[in-house]
């Protein structure tokens, strides 16, 4: 009987403000990956971009969204990425919102050793007390053979705050 | 907050963490890529506003020719 694992394999809280956070050297040991963020931009820029192995080329993903727009109206949508130089994950929590917030993002990425196309999956969302709240989940591919090896997050030209936090584990399926 | 925009680079098989500055050439490309996705986000909300106003501005056709609003909710759903 399988005993599956789940292994923190590194973190990084930031010390102080940066424009981009790399897991590099990640082991090929495990079967599947999972990213976890809490960060907070210093700009009005909603959103941050994850790349694999450096990679500028390949990415494709379908973004399902949700933020409020006005009290009780909820702005509903779609977003896709087509071939695109990065991932766009949405709702990081901006300078505008609420302090002391960050946002919570998750991916999935399974099978990231094999020489397939990569898919992902990913939830992302972004509190925020005074309204817009918006939501994510991304579905996509990273259309590439290549072992997953690294993966960088980057803002748009502005930095993730101070205690941002970054989070790689390792899923073992036995 | 530093000047000059930071990279963090974790080695997860050292548990090395570097801190260097960004180079010229990748401050240029984040403005670049921050003017391309500013761009393709604007494509998509425009695109989301006129299917919404053409799906409206249906709904309005079809109520003037004697549907209800359960009878178009049911053909537009």
């Amino acid at each position: 009987m399988s005993s599956p694992t789940m292994t923190l394999i590194t973190s990084q809280t930031l010390a102080s403000s940066s424009s981009s956070v790399t897991f590099s050297s990640i082991p090929q040991t495990f079967n599947n990956l999972i990213v976890k963020t809490s960060v907070r931009s210093d700009a009005n820029d909603t959103s941050y971009k994850w790349t694999f192995n450096g990679s500028s080329t390949g990415y494709y993903s379908r973004n399902l969204y949700t933020y409020v727009a006005a009290p009780s109206s909820y702005n509903v949508g779609s977003y896709s990425q087509s071939n695109a130089s990065y991932l766009d994950i949405d709702a990081i929590v901006v300078s505008v919102y609420t302090g002391n917030i960050f946002n919570n993002a998750e991916m999935y990425i399974p099978n990231y050793t094999s020489s397939n196309y990569k898919s992902f999956s990913c939830e992302s969302l972004a509190e925020n007390n005074a309204g817009q709240n918006p939501m994510w989940v991304v579905g996509g591919l990273w259309q590439n053979t290549a072992a997953i090896t690294s993966i960088t997050f980057t803002t748009n030209g502005n930095n993730f705050v101070t205690n941002s936090t970054f989070y790689l584990y390792g899923i073992s399926n036995s | 907050m530093a000047d000059t925009p930071q990279a963090v680079e974790v080695n997860c098989e050292t548990g090395v963490v570097t801190t260097r500055d960004l180079t010229a050439d990748e401050i240029a490309a984040q403005a670049v890529a921050a003017q391309a996705a500013a761009d393709q986000r604007a494509a998509a909300e425009a695109e989301a506003a006129k299917v919404a106003a053409d799906k409206a501005a249906a709904q309005a056709k079809l109520a003037a020719l004697g549907l209800t609003a359960d009878e178009i909710a049911a053909i537009t759903k």
